[in-house]
Formats: C-alpha cells, structure tokens, sequence
C-alpha cells in the first residue's frame, strides 16, 4: 500500500507497505548521491557521451531516473519496476512526460523481455545495471532474478543469456560451482574476431 | 590515405610518438593520421594539435574493471572491445602502424581491418605476424624489449621502422637524411590561464629574475622514484647556490599527499615551494615558462622535451636511459653508478633499500646549478669528481640524427657507440632494403651485437683479417653516405672544439674517423662478403668461441682468425 507524503525539501515522496522510497529530507540530493556512487557511470564518460544502456532495477520515487536522464545525455534508460502501482504513482506526482530514451518495463521476467529482437540487441553492447537499494530491499527476489539475469555471472543466468545471444558461440568450460563466475570460465567457439578478442581479454585477465 | 597509430602505452611513450606522427605527416602530407591511445590520457590530446586527425580511446581501466568486479555484466569489456573495433574498421584505414611492443596491442592490431600494417600484429593461431617487412621491428623486438643495453633510443628505432616499412609509394628517405628531429606538443590557452590562475601574473613576466624550478620528485614505480628527503637536501643545497630560485612541485592528483609532506619537510629547512596539481596541459604550459625541471623517469620529462626547458633527469631503479632517457639537446642525466641499475621492470630490488638511490644529493643540485648556468667546465668536474656515485651525460642529437648519451667522464668510449649506431641503422635500412629480412641479416646484426660487446677494435682486426682484395673490393664500393658521413664527424668534431683542442683526443678521433669510414663500409658492403667467407663454418659457434678459436673456410680460400 502506497503511502504519499511531503519531504522536507517539499518534493512528493512515498511509503510502500511502511517503507520510505526515498530520502525524507531531500530526494533530489539523495537521487544526486546515488549516482555518484555508481562507479559503472561515473568513471566512464562514454556513459555520459554515448548511446549507452542502463538498467535501472527499481523506479523509487523516480527522482533517481530524472538525474540520471540530466547526467546521461544520450543513454537510453530501460528502468525495471516490480508494480504498476509506483509507476502511477510516479507519474501522478513527480512526472507525467517522460522521454522517449527511457523504457519502463513492469512486473515482467527477464526472459520474457529479452524474447523480442530488440531487447536483445541491448544485450550486443555494453551496458550497466544500477540498483536502486529501496527497491531492492522491497521487492529482493524480483530485482535479485533481474540481476542475476544481466550480470550473468551465475551459471542458470549465463546459460539463459547464452540461449539469447547465439551464435556468438559462448559457452562454459569447467565444473559447475557455487561462487560467482568470471570471464575464465567462459569459452569462444567463434573463430577470427571473435576470438582474437577473447585472446586480448586473457592477455588482460594474465 | 588514412593512417592508425597505436599507442597504448603510457603518457610519456604517447609523448615519444610524436616524432613519428610528424614523420608520418611528413611523408604523407595528405594522410589522415588517426590515434589509438590509452583513454588515462586523453589529457594530453589538445596538445597533439595538428598531428593528429583523430583521436581514438581504449578503455583500458573499464575493460579492466569491467573483467574483475562481480557486478559488471560478464561479457562488458568483451563488447566494449567489439564496439571499438566496429568503430576502427569503420575508418578503412590503409596502414596501421603499431608503435606498442606487447601482446595486447598485436591482438587489437590483428582484430583491426586495414590494408598494411606495422609492428606486432597476432593472428587466431597466436602467430605473431610481428614485423612484415620491417628489419626495424624485429630490431626492437630483441633490442628495447629486454633490459639489455640498445643502441638506440626508443624514438630513433620507432622511426626508423615508420621510415623504412613501408611501401605505400611514399619518398624513400637515405641513411643521413634524416631531418631534425624532436618532440612536439602545442600550448593551449587552458594551460596558460590554468598555470597563471594557480602561480599568479608573476611567473608569466619574462622580465622578472626568479629562477623557476619545477621539480617532479614522483614516478609510479618505487624503484624509479629517488629518495624524497634526497630531493629535500638538493633543494636546500640549491636554494644556497641560487637565491633568486623558486621550486615548483609537481604531480599527479594521486601523489598530492606525498607532495604536501615534501613541502613540509621543504619549510622545515626554510625552503619556500609552491604545490601545483594540474592538468597536463597546464603542466605543458609551467615547464615553457619555467627555467629548469629536475625529475626522475616520469612522463613529465618527455614533454618537457617539446620545450626549450633545460632539464635534469635522475635515473634510478629500472629507469633505462639509453632507451627512454630524456630526447631533448637541454637535458643532463644522472644515472647511479651501481652495476645493478638499470635493473628489469619485473623483478622486485634484493636489497633491504635500493642502493642506486644512494649517491649525493649535492651534486645534484651543483648539476643544476652548472646547467643553468651554462657551465661546461663545472658540469664535467662534478661528473669526474662524483664518477665512483654516478655517470653524468649529456642528452645529445648527433648530427646524423641519432639521440646518443655522451658522458663527461672522458674516458667513456661514446664515439664508439656512435659509430656502432650508424653501423647498425645501416645495416637495418640496408637490409630492409633488400626486402626479406633473411639470413644476411640475420648475420649483420649478429656481428654488429658482437661488436658492441666486444668492441671495435675486434671487430676490426676481424676485418683486416679479410683478403686485402676482398677489402679493396668493399672499399671502392662505399657510396655518397659514407662521404657525409665523414664530412659530418669531422664537422661535428670541429665544432665541438675536440680536434683542435686536444691533441690527444686529434689523434685519437681522427683515427676514430678512419675506423668509422672503414664500419660503415663494412656495414654497407660487407654483409655479403662475410657471409661469403664464413659460409664454410657455423657462424653462433664461432662467435662463441671468438677469442680464442680459430676458424677457416671449408675449402681453405680464405681464413678469419680471432685473437
């Protein structure tokens, strides 16, 4: 149950079944705050420059979206939100007009997104996941799955990506383990660039 | 023409191409000179000015990261890499030129589309397809890479590879043609405004007497950082020999703290030092104003080297100047006399303190002090009075080109290794020339490392070993190059004062001279005679056994002995 409020800034807020979704001072400041601390975006300028995705897991009260959208000029925001009732809530009182570069999906499962053409292209290119932590606390298993899905670090997400991005020929090479996966573990099939980017990947990792 | 350089090295190696995009410049006045560098450094980009078309960046610390951190995307740095590359064979380009000696440099290179490419290039079977053409390449491969000692400086060997290896219709450039060559880097009002903001109207007056000192006392590697409380003492002692001195820190954001605690220790001693984190281009801006910049082997020196600054170089740890010293006619170098320097990059110091950090602080700031002043006499004096701690040189273009340390100790054979230069470009530029770089080559740059190991002389005595016919035969074959060149060392010599001066030293270079001609000849011409004459025996053998064995011809026509 959504729960509507003031900060003391004088921005709407909410409370989602007791829990605040953003900052009762001021959520502006606190949207600014968690964007500096997202090393993907902050560290690299092509997020800012180019036509990047970001993966925002959890709409909040929404002000984190909108400094993202000021910071980010050009990349396209798919936000993963769990209800439908926050993104009414969202556009009842904080914005009505969002632009065209951001996606909302609600309530959906990864793989059922990545189904079409078009999302999986978002998959081709370099992309970053941002978690927006009163979201995930709120709603861990939706996000958590989303997660895993994107960061494919997990052997059940990677084999699910993998499914997605064929023929780019990846596939897994050792046992199965509980701990998460790195690039390691991971084989090309592919020959020619493929895999003399693989090689130049190794030659990093060594 | 669309040219790609890569560089994916550090600042100072991004520095050092310089000379070679203005070569490439040079030859191709209408290419599009395109390059790849490491995104650290995309600060120094505005200062490249027109040498560069375009710049393009490698994420190296994202990929890095992006490889490493558990909540990036598994597969990021890979389409990261991808996304570059679709950007880079987007531009078509008809040479790649890669001026980046390691593995991961010749993998980007082999995953590029381009028509001829240069330098270290690997393909899916981990063959390096490392130097087509090129002799030069293959030089720097077994020359720079190691920490062994080279005979040319970093940017020499480059360019003589950008020169000679490739056939793209361009103009073939002669041995001792080569122009003159520096670094180049472009002032920017940014800089300007940046240096004026933090150190204030004064230091922009041309007409105001301070002496401005910048020192860089920090490098990334511990090793080739000397002692902070060393440079503390050199300050001090130099603020006693010049007055009218004001020192300048400076450095990297990251070394901010270390700096604020030398300019403690500075105060303490009652010597006033400004602090400046600045942007590179604002550093660009401090050292063409300022007087003199005493540093270790940092980045900072070789853009230096694109001012009039004179500069003082202190080479500790694995710091290796006769590869990478500072390419400027204005600097001194200081390189620890202990045997151990200079050491590998790789391997961590046995001692419990770097002993080649150990010498006196004050000669260094009497090596300033008589640089500043212009003072030969004094600079030699301290370098013969201080030879036990250390070896002083002067950075010097020769004038066929050639960057060479020359020492003030005089009993240092640098002529010599002047001359083994020549002979080796020679050598390299002949057989590029020849196309292949086959077995002669091969054999010419054996005798020329043997040479430099076991010195003319030697080598020389091995020639006059020769039939005098098969001499006379090379001899008469010796071309322009060789008349220029002598034309050139006796020049320089008479310019130099040496053969006026010193009778001793007359004869001495006069004999040099001779040597050389007779070297050069031998480079040009005697590749094949040799190989002629050694034919009958294995050449590694007997090179091993040179000094003792003797060798002959399987048929007996001939006969090389070794003393």
């Amino acid at each position: 149950m959504i729960q509507s409020s003031h900060s003391r800034s004088g921005h709407w807020i909410f409370k989602l079944d007791g829990t605040l979704m953003a900052s009762r001072n001021d959520p502006v400041s606190q949207a600014q705050s968690w964007i500096e601390n997202q090393k993907p975006i902050c560290n690299d300028e092509a997020y800012m420059g180019k036509q990047r995705t970001l993966f925002v897991l959890g709409l909040g009260c929404g002000y984190h979206v909108l400094a993202l959208l000021r910071k980010c000029s050009r990349a396209q925001i798919v936000v993963i939100e769990a209800r439908n009732e926050t993104l009414e809530w969202v556009f009842n009182h904080v914005e009505r007009s969002w632009e065209s570069r951001v996606t909302m999906i609600v309530g959906e499962e990864p793989h059922r997104y990545f189904d079409t053409s078009k999302a999986k292209l978002l998959l081709r290119n370099p992309y970053c996941v941002l978690p927006y932590a009163p979201a995930m606390r709120k709603e861990e298993r939706f996000y958590s799955e989303w997660q895993q899905y994107l960061l494919a670090r997990d052997g059940k997400s990677l084999e699910a990506q993998m499914k997605l991005l064929d023929p780019l020929g990846i596939t897994r090479i050792g046992e199965e383990k509980s701990e998460l996966l790195s690039i390691k573990d991971l084989k090309f099939k592919m020959e020619d660039s493929q895999s003399k980017i693989w090689n130049l990947l190794s030659e990093m990792i060594q | 023409m669309r040219v790609l350089v890569v560089q994916l090295l550090r600042m100072g190696d991004i520095v050092m191409s310089t000379p070679i995009l203005r070569s490439i410049k040079d030859r191709w006045p209408e290419a599009e000179v395109e390059l790849l560098i490491n995104s650290s450094f995309q600060g120094l980009t505005p200062m490249l000015g027109k040498l560069v078309d375009q710049v393009h960046l490698f994420e190296y610390g994202l990929i890095q990261s992006g490889l490493g951190e558990s909540d990036r995307p598994i597969l990021e740095s890979y389409w990261r890499v991808q996304e570059l590359v679709e950007e880079l064979n987007q531009r078509e380009f008809d040479l790649i030129l890669n001026l980046t000696h390691n593995r991961l440099s010749g993998w980007l290179v082999g995953i590029i589309e381009g028509g001829q490419r240069e330098g270290i290039s690997l393909d899916e079977a981990h063959n390096p397809s490392i130097f087509g053409l090129n002799s030069w390449f293959r030089y720097i491969n077994e020359n720079l890479s190691s920490s062994e000692p080279a005979l040319f400086h970093w940017i020499d060997a480059f360019l003589g590879a950008t020169r000679c290896g490739n056939d793209l219709g361009s103009r073939e450039r002669s041995l001792g043609e080569r122009e003159s060559i520096r670094i180049e880097l472009e002032e920017t009002a940014c800089g300007v405004e940046e240096v004026r903001g933090r150190l204030g109207e004064i230091f922009l007056d041309s007409l105001n007497p301070t002496k401005w000192i910048v020192v860089q006392p920090f490098t990334s590697d511990p090793k080739k950082s000397w002692d902070k409380f060393k440079f503390t003492k050199v300050m001090e002692v130099y603020s006693q020999l010049e007055p009218q001195a004001r020192f300048v820190l400076i450095g990297a954001p990251s070394e901010k703290e270390s700096l604020t605690e030398l300019c403690t220790l500075l105060r303490e001693r009652s010597v006033w030092a400004d602090l400046l984190i600045c942007s590179l281009e604002g550093a660009l801006a401090l050292l063409k104003r300022a007087d003199l910049l005493l540093t270790c082997d940092t980045g900072i020196k070789h853009m230096a080297s694109a001012t009039d600054i004179k500069i003082v170089e202190i080479s500790v740890g694995s710091s290796q100047v006769d590869k990478t010293g500072t390419y400027s006619p204005h600097a001194i170098l200081i390189q620890s006399g202990q045997p151990c320097t200079p050491c590998s990059h790789s391997v961590t110091c046995p001692y419990e303190k770097f002993h080649c950090h150990e010498f006196a602080p004050e000669l260094v700031a009497m090596v300033m002090h008589h640089h500043l002043m212009g003072n030969e006499i004094g600079l030699q004096t301290v370098a013969e009075e201080y030879k036990e701690q250390v070896k002083i040189y002067r950075s010097s273009l020769m004038p066929g080109g050639f960057w060479a340390l020359r020492p003030f100790c005089r009993n240092v054979d640098w002529v010599g290794q002047w001359i083994l230069q020549w002979a080796q470009a020679a050598a390299l530029n002949q057989e590029h020339s020849g196309g292949e770089f086959s077995e002669v080559g091969s054999l010419a740059l054996t005798f020329v490392r043997e040479m430099t190991k076991r010195g003319i002389l030697r080598f020389l005595r091995l020639w006059m070993q020769l039939k005098s016919k098969r001499r006379e035969k090379i001899l008469h074959a010796a071309d322009r190059g060789l008349v220029r060149f002598d034309h050139e060392l006796r020049e320089w010599m008479r310019s130099q004062g040496l053969a006026e001066t010193h009778f001793t030293f007359c004869r001495r270079y006069t004999s040099m001279v001779d040597s050389a001609r007779t070297l050069i000849r031998i480079e040009l011409k005697i590749i094949n005679s040799l190989r002629d004459i050694l034919e009958g025996f294995h050449v590694e053998e007997s090179l091993e056994s040179l000094g003792s064995a003797t060798a002959r011809r399987s048929d007996g026509e001939a006969s090389v002995e070794h003393s």
